[in-house]
């Protein structure tokens, strides 16, 4: 059974090659709608969302720069507004006791 | 001078910018793709589509042309591998035509051992259109275009193992969708 089908697979694949497709008049003219297209490619150039991924590691850089920068800001700016809050804190109890507030 | 180094030449020229090198080249191998593309393709807008992809990225890839290799086994790789994409991209597309309804080429029609050829590739075609994507690549390149496993391994990049086995898978099924399908009215 099974050598049969397989046989027959064969004669099947043995006839369609015999079977030649005429591509000679698909083939006319190629090169030129090739070169059409390949000079339309090059006048277009990347497009822009290409651009845009391939910009990602930039982007993803300055990020982390500007965080990293962000970061160090606010711990330092953390810092000098405890020293504010605390420093005000300590004129307002030098006041009230001064005045007997 | 062999065709070869005229390639080479060519080639070199090609990938220096000169465009009438890269037409030449184009001229001299565009039947071996179109043939080989018109395997996997339903119209004749698709086959022109599919050829012209191939040769961009010919185009694309020259420098990396290295010329260990004839320039047309280089090419029939890029196509092979063009065409596998392309069938991937269909897979999901999986409109058929009935058996019955395939339509026959009038140049086909001319004598009856090519009447009766023409009747075997269809069916194939038909057949072989309802496969996986590697095993449609596998049993076109070992059936219909003659390849060997070697030959196949090469131009995909597979093992030889895994070319025996997916065109043995292929066969299989192959022969499932055409049983199905009531082939043997057209294996006379």
């Amino acid at each position: 059974m099974n050598d049969t089908s397989d046989d027959r697979l064969k004669q099947l694949f043995a006839r369609a090659r015999g079977a030649e497709q005429e591509l000679s008049l698909r083939e006319e003219g190629f090169e030129g709608r090739l070169m059409a297209r390949l000079r339309e490619e090059q006048i277009e150039g990347t497009p822009w969302y290409l651009w845009a991924w391939r910009s990602v590691p930039l982007f993803s850089v300055v990020i982390l720069l500007l965080s990293t920068l962000c970061g160090i800001q606010t711990s330092e700016t953390g810092s000098s507004l405890f020293q504010a809050l605390t420093s005000g804190y300590e004129e307002s109890t030098l006041v009230s006791y001064y005045t007997g507030e | 001078m062999p065709p070869e180094d005229d390639d080479a030449e060519l080639v070199k020229s090609a990938a220096g910018g000169d465009d009438r090198a890269f037409t030449e080249l184009v001229a001299r191998h565009k039947r071996r793709v179109f043939r080989l593309a018109a395997r996997f393709t339903r119209s004749e807008h698709e086959l022109d589509d599919l050829c012209q992809e191939i040769f961009l990225k010919v185009y694309e890839n020259l420098r990396q042309f290295r010329g260990d290799a004839p320039f047309e086994h280089w090419v029939s790789r890029i196509a092979v591998r063009t065409c596998y994409d392309a069938l991937r991209k269909q897979r999901h597309d999986k409109r058929h035509l009935p058996l019955d309804e395939l339509p026959f080429e009038p140049h086909d029609r001319r004598i009856d051992d090519q009447l009766a050829a023409a009747e075997a590739r269809n069916v194939v075609m038909w057949g072989v259109a309802q496969l996986k994507a590697e095993e449609r690549l596998v049993i076109t390149l070992m059936e219909l275009e003659e390849k060997s496993v070697k030959e196949i391994a090469g131009l995909t990049g597979w093992t030889e193992v895994n070319v025996k086995v997916r065109a043995w898978r292929a066969r299989k099924a192959l022969q499932r969708i055409l049983e199905d399908a009531d082939h043997e009215r057209y294996i006379r």
